[in-house]
């Protein structure tokens, strides 16, 4: 006989939040969301020559 | 096409809705059919945001961007984690507490019948006209390329999507979309790894990085621009310097977008019925979550796919024109419209032969100033070149004909069959979600709620498949008739006159206590009425309408609140 789950995981099927809870999920998310727009600005401003920028 | 394109297309289309099908024949309750039971995981809602999201014209339209403007739109998805956090924190708890079907459900709760029917209303009615040209838009781009004309194309793409929506409902349609995202990726990626493998092999991998850096188009983060005013454009002629009228840069990015993707994913029915469709709130949470991180990595390939084209074709031969039917229109020109179009040809010619010879020196290593001014300017050549040819013939910008170009004419048949699979499975999945999200806010916020309150669930179950065939035949009969007119563009910028005032609405019922339904509705229609009013006299980035009607419904909304609180209004 399998013991009875405690409150509140019995109606919830999923595993539990990445990285341990949803305020820190969401502290990462925001945070790998700031990261990548800023590689994205080192792309531009390393890598690209705007059109009409070189004479 | 040849049948062996048309086969790989055939199998993998039909096995995709029959699996997606099979899972949820059967429901027999409106909740069973409208959110699947709740029965869906996480990962399969996250699968059908995106699905839902990625409509065929964003694909092809997608690499068409990227081949002719670099990687700037992918500045358009910058808020979309930040906009999926305040979702998970504030909307998804809101729509789970209650056993609702549509988000605007929430709002008779809060403030009464008259809110949630104009809001419902609203969507109604800045959904219908999308969806007509969410079926059309495709056909009409694969009408030019394969010869058939746009109505038989259009008819197969609304009757497949109305005859799986209404057999599998919701849940149908999210384990089609499932499916239908993971041919959408693997063409993508397929697509991209011929074209690297192609252009890398060519000029190596630095040497293509080179080459798009120098052509402009490595432009992902635009944050500043010289030109830039900040007075708002009030004729066409001062729209280029206008900051406001700017469509893609950072600050549309990160603050108009925002507002559009708080709209779209948290109170848009389309988007919306996958979360009420999930077990549970965590569920919902991790599927918002899920589909903003992998949205941005999939845009960008998306868009780096029609970088690597550019220097494909860079390479070898660059099509003075990607729409199939130019050709033909240029021979039948009048003389002196023809005289300018030949000197647009030996333009592009020219130009694209320098452009080649530049390209392979920068791709070498030699990154003297004057190789690379002669690249660019041969790149601007090349570009005038065509916008003048088009001129002369008097044809509209060729942009979703780029990507579709390239496969019909050079990729291999099983290959095209394949990516044919996955623009049809992208058009299909964005018409069965805006199909029975139409069909649930005509048959929960208005049938049942005005007009046959007492119905009993098999009848009701049975309504609501005849008002989804209704919309699914009456969207595509309007699909077959719209001809090949200018509307595609048009259409996303109607949907953000609705999208910020509809999410005022939403912004009051969380976070102001004292409104009741007279501060929603005054506020709904003030939100509405400033769009549409800075719409006909200002030239104003469509991305920013989400911002101001969403701002002035909630400024007005608390005006009214002041003046009249909330009294005797329905429970929260």
């Amino acid at each position: 006989m399998h013991p009875t789950p405690p409150p509140g995981l019995a109606d919830s099927p999923e595993p539990p939040p990445p990285f341990g809870s949803w305020p820190r999920t969401y502290a990462a998310s925001i945070a790998l969301a700031i990261v990548v727009i800023a590689l994205l600005w080192l792309l531009t401003t390393y890598g690209n020559v705007p059109l009409g920028s070189v004479r | 096409m040849t049948w062996v394109a048309w086969a790989v297309f055939l199998l993998v289309t039909a096995y995709t809705i029959w699996d997606g099908v099979r899972r949820t024949l059967g429901a027999r309750t409106m909740e069973g059919f409208f959110a699947a039971g709740r029965s869906i995981p996480w990962w399969a809602a996250g699968l059908s945001v995106m699905a839902t999201q990625l409509s065929a014209i964003t694909l092809i339209g997608g690499v068409g961007m990227g081949y002719q403007g670099g990687l700037e739109w992918v500045q358009f998805y910058f808020a979309l984690p930040f906009a999926m956090v305040i979702l998970c924190v504030w909307f998804v708890p809101m729509y789970r507490q209650h056993p609702i079907l549509t988000a605007y459900e929430l709002l008779e709760r809060r403030f009464g019948p008259a809110t949630r029917t104009l809001t419902s209303v609203a969507f109604l009615v800045s959904r219908c006209l999308a969806f007509a040209v969410v079926l059309y838009a495709p056909a009409v781009v694969f009408s030019a390329m394969t010869g058939i004309p746009i109505t038989p194309m259009v008819f197969v793409v609304g009757t497949v999507t109305t005859a799986y929506t209404v057999l599998g409902g919701v849940g149908g349609v999210v384990w089609t979309d499932v499916k239908q995202m993971g041919i959408i990726v693997v063409g993508i990626a397929a697509c991209f790894g011929f074209l690297l493998w192609d252009t890398v092999g060519e000029l190596g991998f630095g040497g293509v990085f080179a080459a798009l850096g120098a052509a402009g188009k490595l432009n992902a983060v635009e944050v500043t621009n010289p030109q830039w005013s900040m007075a708002p454009a009030v004729d066409a002629a001062a729209k280029a310097g206008s900051f406001w009228s700017d469509e893609y840069n950072l600050w549309t990015g990160l603050f108009g977008t925002l507002f559009l993707f708080l709209s779209y994913f948290g109170c848009d029915q389309v988007q919306v019925q996958s979360l009420l469709s999930s077990r549970s709130a965590d569920a919902s949470r991790r599927a918002l979550l899920m589909s903003a991180f992998t949205k941005i990595p999939l845009q960008l390939l998306v868009l780096l796919l029609g970088g690597l084209l550019y220097v494909h074709h860079a390479l070898a031969a660059e099509p003075l024109l990607f729409h199939p039917a130019d050709p033909a229109k240029a021979e039948a020109l009048a003389p002196e419209p023809r005289a300018r179009f030949d000197t647009a040809a030996q333009a592009h010619a020219a130009a694209t032969a320098q452009r080649a010879l530049a390209m392979r020196q920068i791709a070498a290593g030699n990154d003297d100033p004057a190789t690379l001014a002669t690249y660019q300017q041969a790149v601007v050549g090349a570009q005038r070149a065509q916008n003048d040819a088009r001129a002369a013939l008097g044809s509209k910008k060729d942009v979703n004909y780029v990507f579709p170009d390239y496969l019909f004419r050079e990729v291999p048949k099983p290959l095209l069959g394949l990516m044919i699979a996955a623009i049809f499975a992208a058009a299909v999945s964005s018409a069965a979600g805006a199909l029975s999200s139409l069909t649930s806010a005509t048959m929960v916020d208005v049938w049942r709620r005005w007009l046959q309150p007492r119905l009993d669930e098999a009848r009701a179950l049975r309504t609501s498949r005849a008002v989804m065939a209704f919309w699914g035949l009456a969207a595509t009969s309007v699909a077959s008739f719209l001809g090949d007119r200018p509307l595609l563009e048009q259409v996303n910028q109607f949907g953000s006159l609705f999208y910020g005032s509809i999410l005022g609405v939403f912004l009051l019922a969380l976070f102001a206590p004292r409104a009741g339904g007279a501060a929603a509705t005054t506020g709904l229609l003030a939100g509405l009425g400033v769009t549409f009013a800075v719409d006909a006299t200002m030239h104003v980035a469509f991305l920013w309408y989400n911002l101001i009607g969403a701002v002035a419904c909630v400024g007005v909304g608390l005006l009214v609140a002041m003046v009249a609180p909330r009294g005797q209004t329905p429970q929260r």
